[in-house]
């Protein structure tokens, strides 16, 4: 079952089906109108019909030409790097740019194996010193540097 | 004629005065050094950069990201001669023999040769630019709605033919894009489509979010999953000036692909990766002795570099004129205009000529600081090299987090990054090329909007694509085009095109 799945066309083929099948379960509520006078949904149904039809050619073909294996999957980088860039998105308003960074600094650094603790450390302080230099005291963006305490 | 010297002395008064200047050194300074890192690109630079530019001028903003693009072009190659390394996807073919080269002690008259290709290429591209831009804009004034859907259409197929990689996959990719660009409230009824009641995808999903997750986040994931092994080849980079020989195998070359570069850097899909890549083939078509390939021939060093330039700058025709991007770069582009408050497309020529020939004159400028600045340079870009990938990526990913907070002050766009981030690594892994869901994305709204327009004008009768000539021809040359790359014979070329 694993070998028959790990096959780069039919998962892509799958997944154009399956947003398109998502697509047009959402679009068919909408008015489709006619093709003098489109609604809203017109466009919408018939892109995701043309989109499974599509999915359905690429998974199909993976059955004849030669299947292609997504390779090794290694979830550390992609689980850290995520993190971080989510870590950002909830620090930023209520921690300010410098706990950002740092948040964001540190957590991206798991993603890698090469990372040395010291070096990070290093880098979190260079890169909140640089980004609150850049962005905050010389390009003026509107983002707080430090915490807003009490707020 | 006259005119044309004309335009050309507005444009260079703008590109000259001392604040537009900074901003095209500092773009092409960033350009280079973006081209010179691995694992990251113009596109994400751009992208990063789009906030930004918010408070620029808006000629300072777009000369300070077009020189990104093509500086970016002559950062790339010194990577790959010294390296052995593509600092830049366009630099790819860069490496076989550019590395070859400095494994013999040619480092030198390879990087040289490189940059003085590029800079002929920029210097004729730019004169293509000025030349072809104002004849194709007469054209796209007399376009009606049916016209511009056709372009689009044809813009589309053009795409996902010079896509790398399956075909059909890339038109899946084509329609996941137009369905993106779907998102959010539709202009004519108002309603809402597929937003799933969140406030925030009322104005649809954002540029920036998808751009910079799609080529961003998932690049720096998938490199994370393959650590590269650099080695810094040449300590001393030798002689720079070619020798007598190098320059007389090495200036046809160049000739021959700023030939090449500048026709398939206006077709839509093309720009400078594709031109690299077909004039490394075409030297090594008509080389008389094809064996030296590989080994260390200038020709495959000049031939790629040159094409790659030119590419990136005519790609610029088809944003300019058509307010069309024929590449994920002149998307940005489009984004950066959008932001400003220009709405491109062919009007921008006569209402903003100062913006638009001042863009024109500030890419020679911006060769010209290139091959000034940079051969001296080229030791410091070296040193920039040692900066190993695993802090590289963490200044990368901080970069990109302000980016884009900062265009909206938006939470919900940052986590809309993480997200196009894990789309966009799975697509790296199940083979899909982000390229053509971006055009798609970008073009979806504008297609719908025409297709709407074309089809209440003519009171819903189909037929009206194929009784206007221009419309007509667009479409016909996209069903040709669709034809000849069926055809076995042309499929084989492409693939081995895409694999030298």
């Amino acid at each position: 079952m694993r070998r028959l799945l790990d096959r780069q066309d039919l998962l892509a083929g799958l997944l154009f089906v399956a947003v398109g099948a998502a697509s047009w379960s959402l679009a068919r509520n909408y008015a489709p109108g006619t093709a003098f006078r489109m609604g809203p949904g017109y466009v919408p149904v018939g892109l995701s019909f043309i989109l499974m039809a599509l999915g359905v050619l690429v998974a199909l073909r993976s059955a004849f030409a030669g299947a292609q294996s997504t390779g090794e999957w290694k979830p550390r980088g992609l689980v850290f790097v995520l993190a971080s860039v989510l870590a950002f998105a909830l620090l930023i308003e209520t921690g300010g740019m410098v706990a950002a960074i740092v948040g964001t600094t540190v957590i991206a650094s798991f993603a890698s194996r090469e990372s040395r603790p010291v070096e990070v450390a290093l880098a979190a302080a260079l890169l909140a010193l640089a980004g609150g230099l850049i962005f905050v005291v010389a390009l003026g963006l509107p983002i707080p540097l430090w915490p807003r305490f009490g707020a | 004629m006259t005119e044309l010297f004309a335009n050309l002395g507005l444009g260079f008064a703008v590109a000259l005065t001392p604040e537009n200047l900074v901003y095209c050194l500092f773009g092409v300074l960033l350009g280079t050094l973006v081209g010179v890192l691995p694992g990251i690109g113009p596109v994400a630079t751009i992208a990063m950069l789009l906030p930004i530019t918010f408070n620029l001028a808006p000629i300072g903003a777009l000369i300070m990201l077009a020189g990104i693009y093509y500086g970016a072009q002559y950062g790339g190659s010194t990577t790959a001669i010294l390296v052995n390394l593509p600092g830049e996807s366009s630099s790819v073919v860069t490496c076989i023999d550019g590395y070859q080269m400095a494994r013999q002690g040619r480092a030198g008259a390879a990087l040289a040769v490189a940059a003085l290709g590029s800079f002929f290429a920029g210097c004729v591209a730019t004169v293509i630019v000025a030349l072809f831009s104002p004849p194709l804009i007469v054209l796209a004034q007399r376009f009606g709605a049916a016209e511009y859907f056709a372009l689009m259409t044809f813009g589309l197929v053009a795409a996902v033919v010079l896509a790398h990689g399956s075909l059909i996959k890339a038109v899946a990719m084509v329609f996941l894009g137009l369905f993106l660009g779907l998102v959010g409230t539709d202009v004519n009824s108002g309603a809402q489509r597929f937003t799933l009641g969140i406030p925030e995808l009322t104005d649809g999903i954002g540029f920036v979010p998808l751009a910079m997750g799609l080529f961003g986040i998932a690049e720096i994931v998938a490199n994370l999953a393959h650590p590269e092994r650099r080695e810094l080849l040449a300590e001393r980079v030798g002689h720079l000036m070619p020798s007598r020989a190098d320059f007389r195998a090495s200036w046809p070359a160049s000739l021959r692909g700023t030939a090449l570069g500048s026709f398939l850097g206006i077709l839509p899909g093309g720009g400078a990766l594709l031109s690299s890549f077909a004039a490394y083939t075409l030297e090594k078509k008509i080389a008389q002795d094809p064996s030296r390939f590989g080994k260390g021939a200038i020709e495959g060093v000049a031939g790629p570099e040159s094409a790659n330039n030119a590419g990136a700058q005519t790609s610029f025709i088809p944003m300019l004129t058509l307010g069309i991007p024929p590449n994920p770069v002149m998307a940005l582009m489009i984004g950066a205009m959008t932001i400003q408050g220009i709405q491109p497309g062919p009007q921008v020529m006569s209402q903003r000529p100062e913006l638009f020939w001042g863009m024109i004159a500030s890419m020679w400028v911006g060769n010209l600081l290139l091959v000034i600045i940079n051969l001296p340079l080229i030791g410091i870009w070296v040193r920039l090299l040692r900066v190993p990938y695993r802090l590289l990526y963490l200044a990368i990913l901080m970069f990109c987090c302000i980016g884009v907070y900062s265009l909206n002050n938006s939470t919900f766009e940052v986590g809309l990054t993480a997200l196009f981030g894990l789309v966009g690594y799975v697509f790296i892994r199940l083979g899909c090329e982000p390229a053509p869901l971006l055009l798609g994305f970008i073009l979806g709204p504008l297609m719908e909007e025409y297709l709407r327009r074309a089809l209440l004008l003519s009171r819903g009768d189909p037929t009206v694509f194929v009784t206007r000539p221009i419309s007509l021809a667009l479409l016909l040359a996209a069903v040709a085009l669709l034809v000849i790359v069926i055809l076995p014979a042309v499929r084989r070329t492409r693939d081995s095109a895409f694999q030298d």
